[in-house]
């Protein structure tokens, strides 16, 4: 049934636009339904439905377990219900005690162990298939984005050089640019960004992706306004995505308009209860005087987490960021994230280590993670603001001044529980 | 794979279902929305398996011009499976992609000389992200708010692929708007003409979206490699039915450009050798002169001679390396050609005993030792079309075989009436694989020649196997969903989205 989609993701389309543009054709789900899409491949349900009903004919069909695998992380990736990379898992797993030599299940394995932060297994598995196929460019993607996370940076970025050789694309060329982000080369990671956009335009998500990256990395520099178009564009590329809504939520937030973020935050939610995107929502409502429904949200994000841990996914960094942020269990907390960078010694491990430490008191040990923490050079503004903390925690009132500001002049409204602690340090 | 097969039938649904391998996951993989990987959290997690569409060049098409016999037509496109109703957003070619046709005049496999097209969009209106906002009457009407332009260029290049000598043929040439409906393009046809232009030395160029001539049963073949009229032949047999068009409707962006044939020949040979690709930009993570990217080195990713080699002959493993190959070291690839995955698949699915089964029809195919595959798509037939010992995956196109008025070779054994789909295996030499016309069925063609059914005519004047009923395979589609247009640009006008949603 066609229909015309109007609010949730179009709400930005006019009555004009409607009128001049086309109607949208969206599918029953709104959330995961592509515009622009070909009626045979609309929705990743339907495309499950049908490799589910083949393989009920033939089991063994690896070629089938391999595509139903793929299907399931992408429908995880639409809903961010983890329960479907315990499917894939076991579909992929199938398909490579069939064929164990099987390129597609062995780098399907190795993406999803990268969904679930399982870094050195999805290490494993990246270089697995390419012994399979040392010319196929996204085995050094899986390859290098587990280096990445592994704090390997070196060889992570020459995995990522290898595979902007191999196939220069939208998968290469937006690793390129997180790459260049992580060196604080803001500039060089956005025109990267716009040639992934430009290998990306018309294809639903993909495109709405990489909007929501350009976004990001503008945002991370206080450049609100591209933030904004950005997101607004990926809503209206993949209507109803909720990272768009999310990237909406902090470019809002970043021109002050914290009502119009909560709602964009709340659309995020909605769709993909992200313990990232609840935590923001939290954090939002808690700085527009709205403490009982920040308590609220705060209240779900274990039970969320504790659904991501049942399908395999490590949430030990993430949790142990939150609850320093939020002051709870501080001590419990400061051993999640101890045993967190030792699973992922990566600059966002030892970050989050080092406010962990710092909040607990340990502000020495903290001063040397946070050095780890920005040496590639990273312009990162919570990261500097971590680092005025530790240096505060030490007395050196200067240095933590000389840290408060560099933060916030990079964006001054880089984060909305501690650009105002910044700020008060300040004056 | 190639080992002998058991007998009992659930193991050989499993060896047919391996043997897919190519055709399978080209569904999964190219041909339709990729499968992404989940985001679950902080960590960045980049597409991995992404298309990339619009640098996805999708069939290549070769003829003597049947309206102007001193010249060549030859059509690359781009982009697959365009639905005609996909605003907002709509179809273009890529403005950091480079698109280029190269010729081999000299059979050494790579191409000496290349026509090259750069696009660039503009923005007449930055207060909308509509496409329109208004009727679009020419193609400097202002209500058109993204009017895309190109630049072709032809470069010499030198042996090792290196360009050189550039010379500017066209710039700003106007492409037409995707067919949107009656109220946005209300007259497409006179939008497309208008974007028909002359190049100096009596080239002819047009670009933009145009109705995908390519005609294929997908949603069959991808089925376990079905074959409507054979289906009761099939391993898994189901009653016979005619093909359906899985590219009925569809739109793709075509480049087609008109060359005299003197410019493509290098006497005394009357064949030319024709590939097109789409190259990107390969960018580092340290940025080489450390504050400007630079524009870095080209890199081919996707290619396009013979129909179907990257989808039926490549295997999965190959496909990124394939694709970055230039056509003169495809002999490295020559393998795939002569023990061909298709023939093995064709015996098991629907070979009568013994590589088949009981209730297969199609007499044994040689699964391997294929030098005819390899000589008809990687050299050319000779006292056809032959352009060598090199081996390269060439469109290759006698220009000395001149089609009637209708595109039908009138000199042949074949019915001069009309062009035969089957091209040079009904005797229309005019037809793949000497050349490509719109109208060839290549999937069909393919088939039969994988098949070992040659037919009688390529039987008689080559001695080509023309084993029987393997000279019937096919998928049932047999033509287009639209006809095309007897003149320059011949391919037919786009689907309209109002009418195709």
């Amino acid at each position: 049934m066609k229909r015309l989609l109007i609010g949730g993701a179009a709400a930005g389309l006019t009555a004009t636009a409607l009128f001049l543009g086309g109607a949208l054709r969206g599918s029953p789900s709104a959330s995961s339904a592509p515009v622009a899409r070909p009626p045979a491949a609309d929705s990743t349900a339907a495309q499950i439905a049908k490799l589910q009903a083949e393989l009920r004919g033939s089991s063994d069909d690896v070629n089938g377990l391999d595509a139903l695998g793929l299907a399931y992380q992408q429908r995880a990736r639409e809903t961010g219900d983890p329960t479907y990379y315990t499917k894939s898992d076991e579909v992929l797993s199938r398909a490579l005690r069939l064929a164990p030599r099987d390129l597609v299940a062995t780098s399907g394995l190795g993406s999803l162990a990268l969904s679930r932060h399982r870094f050195r297994e999805a290490l494993a598995l990246g270089r697995r298939a390419r012994a399979i196929s040392p010319t196929t460019a996204r085995n050094y993607g899986v390859i290098g984005d587990a280096l990445v996370e592994l704090g390997r940076y070196r060889q992570g970025f020459q995995a990522f050089d290898t595979m902007a050789t191999l196939r220069p694309d939208v998968s290469s060329y937006a690793r390129v640019g997180h790459a260049r982000l992580l060196l604080g080369d803001v500039a060089g990671a956005r025109s990267a960004l716009r040639l992934a956009l430009d290998a990306s335009l018309g294809q639903g998500e993909t495109e709405a992706w990489t909007r929501v990256q350009l976004s990001k990395a503008a945002f991370s520099v206080g450049d609100i306004a591209p933030a904004l178009a950005q997101a607004r564009a990926a809503l209206r590329a993949f209507p109803g995505y909720a990272p768009a809504y999310d990237a909406l939520a902090w470019a809002e937030y970043g021109r002050g308009r914290m009502h119009t973020a909560i709602a964009a935050e709340q659309e995020a939610v909605n769709r993909i209860p992200l313990p990232q995107y609840v935590a923001m929502l939290g954090d939002l409502q808690g700085a527009a005087g709205r403490p009982a429904e920040a308590r609220r949200q705060y209240a779900l994000i274990g039970v969320i987490q504790r659904l991501l841990v049942a399908n395999g996914v490590d949430t030990d960094l993430e949790t142990a960021l939150f609850d320093v942020d939020h002051g709870i269990r501080l001590r419990s907390s400061l051993a999640l994230a101890r045993r967190a960078q030792r699973e992922r010694p990566s600059i966002d491990g030892d970050d989050v280590l080092a406010w962990a430490l710092a909040r607990t008191g340990h502000c020495q040990e903290a001063l040397g993670y946070s050095k780890s923490a920005l040496h590639l050079g990273t312009r990162d503004a919570l990261k500097l603001f971590h680092r005025g903390a530790i240096e505060q925690c030490l007395g050196n009132r200067a240095a933590a001044r000389g840290w408060f500001r560099r933060a916030l002049a990079l964006n001054p409204r880089f984060s909305v529980l501690w650009a105002p602690t910044a700020r008060r340090e300040l004056r | 794979m190639h080992a002998a097969l058991p007998r009992i039938s659930k193991p050989i649904v499993v060896a047919a279902a391996l043997a897919l391998g190519a055709l399978a996951l080209v569904a999964i993989l190219t041909r339709f929305p990729a499968p992404g990987d989940a985001k679950a959290s902080s960590h960045s997690e980049a597409p991995l398996i992404s298309q990339d569409p619009r640098a996805d060049n999708t069939d290549l098409y070769a003829f003597v011009s049947p309206d102007d016999t001193n010249t060549v037509t030859i059509i690359a496109n781009y982009i697959p499976l365009e639905a005609p109703a996909s605003g907002p957003n709509f179809y273009s070619f890529d403005d950091s992609a480079l698109y280029q046709i190269g010729i081999d005049r000299n059979g050494d496999g790579n191409a000496d000389t290349a026509y090259q097209f750069r696009f660039n969009t503009t923005t007449r209106n930055g207060n909308t992200f509509l496409y329109n906002t208004g009727p679009i009457s020419s193609l400097s009407d202002p209500n058109w708010n993204r009017p895309q332009t190109y630049t072709v260029t032809q470069v010499q290049l030198n042996k090792n692929g290196k360009a050189k000598d550039a010379v500017v043929l066209g710039s700003n040439i106007p492409t037409p708007p995707d067919n949107i409906g009656p109220r946005s393009t209300p007259n497409y046809a006179a939008l497309a003409t208008a974007a028909v232009k002359n190049l100096p030395g009596g080239l002819k160029v047009f670009a933009g979206q145009r109705d995908d001539p390519f005609y294929v049963d997908l949603g069959s073949i991808f089925d376990l490699a079905g074959l409507r009229p054979f289906n009761p032949f099939h391993l898994i047999p189901l009653p016979a039915a005619p093909g359906v068009d899985g590219l009925q409707n569809y739109n793709t962006h075509s480049i087609v450009l008109r060359v005299p044939i003197s410019q493509l020949v290098q006497a005394p040979s009357t064949t030319v050798g024709i590939y097109a690709s789409a190259d990107r930009q390969q960018k580092t993570v340290l940025r080489q002169d450390g504050t400007k990217d630079g524009h870095g080195p080209w890199t081919q990713v996707s290619r396009l001679g013979n129909p179907l080699i990257n989808e039926v002959v490549i295997p999965l493993g190959d496909k990124d390396y394939w694709n970055r190959e230039d056509p003169g070291d495809d002999g490295q690839f020559a393998h795939y050609y002569t023990t061909p995955e298709v023939a093995h698949l064709e015996n098991v699915l629907y070979g009568a005993p013994p590589q088949g089964h009981a209730g297969g029809a199609l007499a044994p195919i040689a699964e391997t030792g294929r030098g005819d595959l390899q000589q008809i798509l990687l050299t050319g037939v000779p006292g056809l079309n032959f352009t060598g010992s090199t081996p390269a995956d060439l469109l290759r196109l006698n220009t000395a075989i001149k089609p009637g008025a209708n595109g039908a070779c009138p000199g042949g054994t074949a019915s001069p009436a009309a062009p035969d789909r089957m091209g040079v295996l009904a005797a229309d030499l005019c037809g793949f694989p000497n050349g490509r016309r719109l109208g060839d069925d290549v999937v069909d063609i393919e088939l039969r020649a994988i098949a070992q059914g040659y037919g009688t005519f390529l039987n008689g004047a080559f001695g080509l196997p023309n084993l029987t009923p393997n000279n019937l395979v096919g998928d049932g589609v047999d033509a287009n969903d639209v006809s095309f247009s007897g003149a320059f640009p011949y391919v037919a006008t786009p689907h309209q989205g109002y009418e195709v949603p």
